[in-house]
Formats: structure tokens, C-alpha cells, sequence
């Protein structure tokens, strides 16, 4: 809400050539922690980077509310699933919500793989192995030397080619759909469907969910005993 | 009477039996809320498990409204564990003006004595003015909803009220509403209020005509965004008593959208700018003035209004070298969320421990906020705090404040100060017609190019006799325009040679042989064949026939050489069409 609250000063910086996320790092420092947290997040309108969530997440930790630390933290975890700091980070705030919980990572090893992966190098997979396939195919087609060779080569190809287009299909989606969200209450009211009928239980604050679908203001989440219910998106926060 | 040691004795335990009980019994007494808008619902709530006359009195202002709710219900008290059974009365209704009211103490006169609860006071204010859209433009029907608002510009931080009005022409069944809400068209922090209290309908004039109305869904938001935002409908079904039908009706309605711009607040904010949009105070309070080096004590800074108080971050506390705040303050709130926003008081308690024997004074602190009404930040400031800290040694910290526990082994991992990592960015290029052309491109054109070059090579020897039977009347017409050049240089040997070699030529690139093979026997078969017409066949046999006498004996003349080249021309293009076929 207080979000941009210093935009004119956030012009005047940016006239004095400072960014938005070295102001936030200064109003950080200097224990102004909602101000650094106004500063990120109008960085992160920009540019969504895994430090900016990361830093976004600190400033929560800060004013004690570590469910949005959470959130935050593995939000940027998600575009850096590598990210050791947020991981650590993740852990204490886990932590501090529900006393000796254990934190997990939000995705398997092969997901952290494919998320660490840029989808510019799964283009550029896609592209070399395909000029490759069509060089061996073509050698295949005409040469009747090597054709083992070209044979390995084209297989090795085939086998490249699905795989990258398997991991640039997964990133892309893991970049569009949104994928976990926490409540940000304890209040958070489970609906049968999207505006629909509420149910009598709550959502469980400081559990993480995995969004199933979405609609435009309410998300499909699936619950511990796998029953599906909506909640409306402006009551967590979701990444 | 002897009353001796035993009389006595139960006597006392008589008493003490009578005393418990009667310490067992209770009367209390819930209000909620204890603010409140004229016309909003109030809850009062009696429990008691005691047996007596009631006396309690509710204020002549309050109206009761969907009755009285009376039963008997059960708690345990895990403390004593013991499970108590009580009666209870609740009681719902609003106050019709404004002021300050104390409802309370409920008492009962029980065979045990006075059972006597606490007592509460309300603060009843005015209803805040909503504003709408004309609702006389609507009279031509029968009912009709209108969203209602308390602003139409905010600035950011600053609450809105929102709330559903129905106006109604004829006569409605309560009970009978399905009511979904409006919804608010951005990202808002949102808390639902108290609407007006059940079976409240006002009669209200629009152009004359008298028409009822009653309000629900009263929400508080607190927009996060500057920007204009829209205001989507509520929909209401609801029965009413049609006056030309026996039976009741059920309709459904749609009200109006309305919009809110919020504001960025205004540049040039303090220092101090703690987030705070509306009106506050700040105060502080030490808990002592004098202590021991190596003590703790407490510093309590209350920052109390109206407005975004739920969102305000901490003051910054300066402390003067020698004190140090010990671990994170405590913080207590005491929030109520109203039509006026979000008021009460936040109180920060922190921990300071005294280094060093010295006598301090704590600097005011200060805190900005941005004034809606006056469109300034104001800055307000707590009182000076002297602390006298004495240099006698050996006390530490107080007993009851608790270290913070570590209990992790990795400490938190500070502040990025580079923004190194990439963004994440949609990949616009993946999926879309160029990038699927160009991966593509290169597989189809390998396929293509390969299955070509493998057709040529195992073509060869066609692909040769193809060519060559393509340029075959090209050749020969090369060789006939010599022999026109012989023609006219009147050189007859080279003109009659050309003549016949152009059509042996054809004939057997043509059929495929060599131009030795072509004879008139070669002529005959590929006539008795039908690949040639008899007539271009006895044509060729009488052109070879000149060529022969010519070489032989009689030359011709020059028009007779003009005729054989004319008809040559002629024969072979009809030749290379015949063996087209």
C-alpha cells in the first residue's frame, strides 16, 4: 500500500543516478525497513530480479512478517533455484513461523536443473542440434562414408532435441504459471469454487500450497487431504 | 446451648463451603464493538450459571433489532479443570444517535449474594457521508442498487469506505437477501465492517416519491497502488411483495460500477516519514529514571491515530552511547478498523540495558505523516527522557527478561547490494511462428537437399540422356543457322553437310544413339514405329535425297538450297515435337 510513497524522491534519485534497489539497500541499512521495502518493490516493477525478491524478503523479516519473508524468499528461489542465501534465509523464516518446522526446497532436483537453465541455452540447444541432425541426415542421405558417424550423430540429436524443447516448454512455463502461494491471514477463507460457497475450514497460515489452476481473482489450491478449493489471490501471496 | 470445638468447626466449614460457591458463580458481560457508527450493529453478550434476579438496564438510544438469543452452553477452564455450564442472553441491536454510552454492570441478586459484572462504554458516532451516484435516475424501477463511497479521490495509504445501497419502490422480505459483493478493481488491503444492523430500512424521499433503503457490505479498503480504479458491481436477489400478484417475487439485481483514483502522495517527505497516512501521536515513557549499570529497563513508545496505523513501520530510536537496545522491541496493538481507517495505538517496548554509569537523556522521537486533510506531512515528536544509570557493579539483567533464544547455527543472510542475478524474463521468442520456422528450416532443408542429391547421383545416366534430349533441336538449329551462313557464302559442300548432320543431330539425340546410327533405314523404323509422321519421314528422306545428289553430281541452285534449308527448319520442329511424346 505504501508502496510508492516516495516516488518523488524515487524521481530525484534516479536524476542523482541512483537506482531504486541502492536507495533500498541505504534505507535498508539504515533500519528503514519499510522505506527499503517500497524501494524494491517499485524496482521490482522493472525487473524482476531473484536479489530484489530476495531483498524484499529481508525487509519482512525485518518487521516480523515472515510468512511475506517466506514468500518472498522463494519467490526468489524460483528464478534462481540455486540461490544459496534464500535458501538459508527461507530456513530461519520457517522457522521463526512454526518453531523446529523444516523447510523444503519448492522443486525436485531435475525442476532446479531445467528452472537454472536460461531459456536462451535451450534455444541455442535446440537450434545446434538441429542444424546438426540436418547435416547428419543430409550426409546420411548422400555420403556412403561414415555413416556411422552421422548415425550417432543424428540419434544423439534426436534425443537433444526433445529433451531441450522438454526443458525450455517447463521453464517458460514455470516463469507464466504461478505455483505456490501462502496465506497471508490466518482468516484466509476456502471457497468451493471461484466466488463460491465458503467452507468452514481456513487456510493454514504459513503452509505452503500448490496452486492447481487460476482464474483472474482466485486461485485452485490443493489441500493436505488432495480436495481442491479456491481462494481469491489478494488474500495470499503467490509466486 | 454448649457450643463446643466441633460446633465450630462446621461452622467454619460451612462458611467456607458458602464462600467457594458463591466465589463459583459468575456474571460477566461481552460488548462488541465497543465504536461504533449510529445505526450499526451492536452485540451484547450475559453469561452467568448464577440463579437470581437480573437487574440490567441498556440505554433508552439502543433499539433491538432480530431479537433476543437466549440458551444454556458449557466451557472448561483448563486452569482450575473444571467444566462450567452457564446461561446466556444475547442481544443485538444499534444505537439511534450519537454519544458515548456505558452499558453495564449486568447484576444478579442470587441467594449467594450480588454477582456484579464489569461495565463497558461505546463511542457512537455519526455515520460518515458516503457519496453515489444520483439514485433518482434509477425510480423507473422498482428496485435498485447503488454503490456508495466515501471518497472519490484518496490519496495512497488513505482508507476508503465502500458499501452496497438497495433502494426499493415496494415492499421487501428480509430474509430472503443473497447478496455478492462488489469487488474493488486493484490491489487493496480489504476489511469488512460492520453494515447497517439486521432489518434496519430507512424510508428515504427521491423526487417525492418514498422509497426504502438499506445498506450491506460496508468494506474498508486500503487501495496499494496509485492509479484509477473501478468499482465492479454488487448483485443482489431478493424477494418482494409484488402488488399485482398474490405470491412473492424474487429479483435480481445489478447496481452500478463506480471508480476511485488514488493519489501518489506528494514529494518531499520527511526523514522521519514512517509510512503514515492520516493523523497521529507519538509518546514515550521509560520505565524508570534511575538504575544500575549492567540493568535493563524498559522504554515504551505508544504511536497512537487514525488512518493506515496497521501499516506505520517503527520510529527510528537514537539512543546516546552507553545504552543499547537489548534484542527486538515488543510490540503490542491495539487496532480497530472502522469507517475512519485503521485507529488505536501501537506500542513499542524495547529492552535498553545500561553500559556505562552516566547520566543520559533520551532525544525526542520523532515521527512524519502525511495529513489527508491539511495535504501536508506533519511531524510530531515524543517527550526528552533522562535516565540516570549509577556505577555500582554486579547486576546484570533483570530476571524476567529472557535472552533471545539462538537456536539456529547459520545466521540470516544479509542485504544483496548488488542486483547481479538476471531477471525473470518471459521468453517472448519461444513459440512463435519464427522461432518453430527457424528450428525448423534447417531439418526440412537437410531433408530436402539430401533426398535431392541422392536422386541425382542415382540418376545420373537419365538426368544425362534428359539433357540431351533437351538440347537437341537447340544444336540443331545452331547448325542450320551455318548452314544458312553457307548459303550465303555459296559454299554448297558445307551448306548440304550441315543440312544433313543437323537432322541427324536431332534424330539422335532424340532417340538416344549416335549420330552415325541415323540412317534412312533409322528413319523408316522410327515412322514404322509412329514415333515420326510418314509425312516428316518421306520430308527427311527427300531433304537426305538432295543432300546426296547435291554432294554427288547436281549442286541446285541457290533457290533450291533456300527451299532445303525452309523445309529442314520446318521438319525438325516438327520432329522435336513428334518425339516429345
Amino acid at each position: 500500500m505504501i508502496k510508492v510513497l516516495f516516488s518523488s524522491l524515487l524521481l530525484f534519485c534516479s536524476f542523482l543516478g541512483l537506482s531504486q534497489f541502492d536507495e533500498g539497500v541505504d534505507a535498508y541499512k539504515n533500519k528503514r525497513y519499510k522505506q527499503a521495502q517500497i524501494y524494491f518493490l517499485k524496482a521490482l516493477e522493472k525487473e524482476k530480479t531473484a536479489d530484489l525478491y530476495y531483498n524484499v524478503g529481508l525487509t519482512y523479516f525485518q518487521e516480523n512478517n515472515y510468512v511475506a519473508a517466506l514468500a518472498h524468499f522463494e519467490h526468489s528461489i524460483k528464478i534462481d533455484p540455486h540461490f544459496e542465501a534464500a535458501m538459508i534465509n527461507a530456513g530461519l523464516t520457517q522457522d521463526k513461523i512454526e518453531a523446529d518446522a523444516i523447510w523444503s526446497h519448492p522443486y525436485t532436483w531435475v525442476e532446479r536443473f531445467i528452472y537454472s537453465v536460461s531459456s536462451k541455452y535451450w534455444i541455442i540447444a535446440i537450434y545446434t542440434c538441429s542444424i546438426l541432425l540436418a547435416i547428419a541426415l543430409f550426409l546420411l542421405l548422400t555420403s556412403k562414408k561414415r555413416r556411422k558417424l552421422y548415425l550417432l550423430i543424428a540419434l544423439t540429436t534426436v534425443f537433444v532435441i526433445p529433451l531441450s524443447f522438454y526443458g525450455l516448454n517447463e521453464l517458460e512455463k514455470h516463469i507464466n504459471v504461478k505455483e505456490y502461494c501462502y496465506s497471508k491471514s490466518k482468516t484466509t477463507t476456502l471457497l468451493l469454487s471461484p466466488n463460491g460457497l465458503e467452507q468452514p475450514d481456513k487456510m493454514e497460515y504459513g503452509k505452503r500450497y500448490a496452486i492447481n489452476k487460476q482464474s483472474d481473482n482466485f486461485f485452485q489450491i490443493e489441500t493436505e487431504k488432495k480436495r481442491l478449493f479456491w481462494v481469491e489471490k489478494e488474500d495470499v501471496y503467490y509466486y | 446451648m454448649v457450643i463446643n470445638l466441633r460446633h465450630i468447626v462446621y461452622l467454619v466449614l460451612a462458611f467456607v463451603g458458602v464462600y467457594v460457591n458463591a466465589q463459583n458463580s459468575f456474571v460477566s458481560l461481552e460488548v462488541s464493538p465497543l465504536e461504533v457508527e449510529v445505526g450499526a450493529p451492536v452485540t451484547i453478550l450475559i453469561k452467568t450459571d448464577a440463579d437470581g434476579a437480573l437487574d440490567f438496564d441498556l440505554p433508552d438510544e439502543f433499539t433491538r433489532a432480530g431479537g433476543t438469543q437466549s440458551g444454556m452452553s458449557s466451557s472448561i477452564d483448563y486452569a482450575a479443570k473444571t467444566a462450567i455450564q452457564f446461561s446466556y442472553q444475547k442481544i443485538v441491536g444499534y444505537f439511534e444517535e450519537d454519544g458515548k454510552y456505558t452499558i453495564g454492570p449486568v447484576e444478579i441478586k442470587s441467594s449467594n449474594g450480588v454477582l456484579k459484572s464489569e461495565s463497558y462504554q461505546i463511542k457512537v458516532s455519526e455515520p460518515i457521508n458516503l457519496i453515489s451516484a444520483d439514485p433518482s435516475k434509477n425510480l423507473d424501477q422498482a428496485i435498485f442498487g447503488i454503490i456508495e463511497q466515501s471518497k472519490r479521490e484518496i490519496y495512497e495509504g488513505e482508507p476508503v469506505v465502500l458499501s452496497a445501497k438497495t433502494y426499493s419502490q415496494v415492499n421487501l422480505v428480509d430474509d430472503q437477501k443473497i447478496y455478492t459483493p462488489f469487488e474493488f478493481d486493484g490491489p487493496a488491503e480489504k476489511y469488512t465492517l460492520q453494515s447497517n444492523a439486521p432489518n434496519r430500512i430507512n424510508k428515504e424521499k427521491i423526487n417525492g416519491r418514498e422509497v426504502i433503503s438499506f445498506s450491506v457490505g460496508k468494506t474498508l479498503y486500503y487501495p496499494e497502488k496509485p492509479g484509477k480504479y473501478t468499482v465492479q458491481p454488487f448483485q443482489l436477489s431478493l424477494l418482494y411483495e409484488d402488488p399485482n400478484r398474490l405470491s412473492l417475487q424474487r429479483a435480481q439485481i445489478k447496481s452500478n460500477k463506480t471508480s476511485l483514483i488514488v493519489k501518489a502522495l506528494p514529494s518531499g517527505m520527511p526523514k522521519s516519514f514512517i509510512g503514515a497516512v492520516g493523523n497521529f501521536n507519538i509518546s514515550s515513557t521509560s520505565e524508570t529514571n534511575r538504575l544500575k549499570k549492567g540493568e535493563v529497563f524498559e522504554l515504551i513508545i505508544t504511536i497512537s491515530g487514525k488512518g493506515n496505523l496497521h501499516n506505520i513501520e517503527k520510529p527510528t530510536l537514537k539512543l546516546p552511547k552507553g545504552l543499547i537496545v537489548y534484542g527486538d522491541p515488543i510490540v503490542k496493538d491495539s487496532i480497530v478498523f472502522s469507517s475512519e481507517g485503521a485507529s488505536g495505538a501501537i506500542q513499542l517496548t524495547y529492552n535498553i540495558q545500561a553500559i556505562k554509569a552516566d547520566k543520559y537523556t533520551i532525544e525526542p522521537i520523532e515521527i512524519s505523516f502525511f495529513d489527508t486533510k491539511s495535504e501536508t506531512y506533519k511531524t510530531v515528536r515524543s517527550k526528552r527522557l533522562g535516565v540516570k544509570v549509577l556505577g555500582e557493579k554486579g547486576i546484570n539483567i533483570k530476571e524476567n527478561k529472557k535472552s533471545k533464544p539462538n537456536k539456529q547455527s547459520t545466521p540470516l543472510k544479509t542485504i544483496l547490494v548488488n542486483n547481479t542475478r538476471p531477471a525473470q524474463e518471459q521468453n517472448t521468442f519461444y513459440n512463435t511462428p519464427l522461432f518453430w520456422s527457424t528450428t525448423t528450416a534447417p531439418l526440412a532443408l537437410g531433408l530436402i537437399f539430401g533426398l535431392f542429391f541422392r536422386y541425382r547421383d542415382e540418376n545420373k545416366e537419365q538426368i544425362a540422356e534428359n539433357s540431351k534430349k533437351k538440347s537437341a533441336k537447340k544444336i540443331a538449329q545452331q547448325q542450320l543457322e551455318i548452314a544458312a551462313t553457307a548459303l550465303t557464302n555459296e559454299d554448297s559442300e558445307t551448306f548440304y553437310l550441315t543440312i544433313e548432320k543437323s537432322i541427324k543431330t536431332l534424330l539422335a539425340r532424340k532417340t538416344g544413339t549416335v549420330e552415325t546410327e541415323i540412317t534412312r533405314k533409322t528413319i523408316k523404323t522410327l515412322s514404322n514405329q509412329n514415333r515420326i509422321s510418314s509425312k516428316n519421314s518421306n520430308v527427311l528422306n527427300s531433304i537426305l535425297d538432295q543432300c546426296d545428289q547435291a554432294r554427288y553430281g547436281f549442286e541446285g541452285t541457290q533457290e533450291l538450297k533456300a527451299d532445303i534449308l525452309d523445309r529442314t527448319k520446318v521438319v525438325l520442329d516438327e520432329l522435336d515435337k513428334e518425339l516429345k511424346i
